[in-house]
């Protein structure tokens, strides 16, 4: 096809950016490589937060989305409407970001996470010999979603009595519009009890998607700030009574505000991650045996694993970051004003080929890889040496148990966008 | 062979630690660090150092050969 053809096709592409939407995700990887090459700072008036103000810009550049990540003066993260305040720390700029970072970064250390891994692997160990004494099952359900959540849970401080809610919670505000059909059916489920008018089938109109999530992320809130008081009667060995008793800057406790914005956050942070690139990296595995087996060839090599884990969540990166500009703004020749959204899909990034050779491509040993899955910048993933044992330790383990399996021949995959993941995914031991 | 973590562009990461964790290691506040007496790196650890200078997603480590 001729270049001004595909440069048309560019901005058609952007002009209907909607990654929330399987039609998006079957044809992602084609449409952030034809951007890239043809329209790299892409003009888009639909935004992926769909609540959001202004127009914007979808970056596919390793090299534009990791500038836009590090300039954190520029490009504030302070880039959507919130239910109540801006979240903690992920929606907070430098100086005050460091100061929240400082707070719970001791607690996320290497050394920190190395010492939950007797742990990680009894209750991986555990959640596995209950699914394998099945033929077929639901991997995300029996194991992805679990195994890290419940993790989480207990690490983070989040009850385990109240899984199911927190899940529900969970999927109600993330996943009302995204594909995922437990994320709908229990917004629509919201959506009756609040007395709105919901389709039988199809998106939940905006609106009502919106005041869904307003609800649901106010008795959320109104639940943590039940949580924090039972703590401060209470202190427990969680992080949640740590953060309690910690300082600002050394200066002054949290005040209740930013407890409850950062229970929030470390609520959406906390509970799905892992469990998304879980569920997408052991789909690739059903679909691609031989990846698979190169993976299981390799695994027990402590070193082999720390390099084909990074490239399993470079070609399996999920998260989309949005950014917002503060001034007006020369970007790589495009005029940007303030006001305007950026967003950074990290799936488009990682498979930038002047970063990555062949970039579509498993290669467990590659080197260089500096992907940028778990973000990149200040705002770099704070659960990332966590995230990393809870991937090796559970690809592990599974594959240990169950070398062989495929897709179950009926049960199709079932996939969400936005923030990717599964949210089903029924297997047949092979 | 010397190595060192440039502290403006460390972001924690981890990458280096992961992969050559005798000469990584991380302080309190989650950001890389050289253990002093491994900067000038023996040679059995070279090849770990180059491979944590490559993977580094900020590129803040840099070898003087
Ligand atoms: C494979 C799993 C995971 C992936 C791919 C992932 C990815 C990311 C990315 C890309 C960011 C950057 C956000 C931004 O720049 O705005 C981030 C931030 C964050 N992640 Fe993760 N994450 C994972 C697991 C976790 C886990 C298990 C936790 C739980 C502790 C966690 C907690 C956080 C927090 C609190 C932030 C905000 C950091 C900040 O703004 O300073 N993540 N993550």
């Amino acid at each position: 096809m001729s270049d001004r053809k595909n440069l048309n096709r560019a901005v058609s592409v952007a002009r209907g950016y909607d990654p929330y939407t399987s039609e998006w995700l079957e044809h992602e990887f084609e449409s952030y490589a034809l951007l890239r090459e043809h329209l790299p700072v892409a003009r888009t008036e639909q935004l992926a937060y769909r609540r959001q103000f202004n127009g914007g810009w979808l970056l596919t550049r390793y090299d534009d989305i990791s500038a836009c990540l590090s300039d954190t003066d520029v490009f504030s993260s302070q880039s959507s409407d919130y239910p109540q305040r801006p979240w903690i720390p992920q929606a907070i700029d430098p100086p005050s970001h460091t100061a929240y970072r400082r707070i719970m970064n001791k607690w996320f250390t290497p050394e920190a996470m190395t010492a939950m891994e007797p742990h990680l692997w009894d209750f991986a160990g555990e959640l596995l010999d209950k699914m394998l004494q099945k033929d077929e099952f639901d991997f995300v359900a029996d194991f992805a979603d679990p195994f890290p959540t419940v993790i989480f849970c207990e690490l983070f401080g989040f009850p385990l009595d109240d899984y199911e809610q927190l899940m529900d919670w969970k999927n109600t505000l993330m996943h009302a519009t995204d594909g995922h059909s437990a994320g709908r059916a229990l917004a629509v489920a919201k959506a009756k009890e609040l007395g709105l008018q919901t389709p039988d089938e199809g998106e939940l109109p905006s609106e009502v998607a919106g005041q869904v999530y307003g609800a649901t992320a106010a008795a959320l809130y109104e639940y943590f700030g039940g949580l924090l008081e039972q703590r401060r009667e209470h202190a427990r060995n969680d992080m949640i009574s740590q953060l309690i008793a910690s300082e600002y800057d050394g200066e002054r406790p949290l005040t209740n505000e930013e407890l409850l914005d950062t229970l929030f956050l470390m609520f959406m942070a906390g509970l799905d991650t892992v469990a998304s690139a879980m569920g997408l990296i052991v789909k690739t595995f059903a679909e691609q045996p031989d990846k698979r087996r190169e993976f299981i060839a390799l695994m027990d090599d402590s070193q082999k694993l720390t390099l084909a884990v990074e490239e399993l969540v470079r070609t399996h990166a999920i998260v989309l970051l949005p950014r917002r500009v503060t001034e007006e703004k020369e970007f790589e020749g495009a005029s940007m004003h303030a006001g305007d959204q950026v967003m950074c899909p990290t799936m488009a990034g990682n498979r930038d080929p002047e970063q990555f050779e062949n970039p579509d491509e498993i290669i467990y040993d590659r080197v260089p890889n500096r992907h940028m899955g778990f973000g990149h910048g200040p705002h770099r993933c704070l659960g990332i040496h966590l995230a990393r044992r809870e991937l090796r330790i559970g690809l592990q383990l599974l594959h240990q148990r169950m070398p062989d399996y495929e897709l179950h021949p009926d049960k199709k995959p079932e996939l969400f966008g936005g923030m990717k993941g599964a949210s089903s995914l029924w297997l047949r031991k092979g | 062979m010397r190595v060192e973590i440039i502290a403006d562009k460390c972001q924690g990461h981890g990458m280096c630690n992961m992969v050559c964790p005798s000469v990584f290691k991380h302080d309190e506040d989650g950001f890389g660090y050289v253990v002093a007496e491994l900067a000038e790196v023996p040679a059995e650890l070279q090849d770990e150092v180059r491979l944590a200078e490559v993977q580094c997603p900020e590129r803040a480590i840099v070898i003087e050969d």
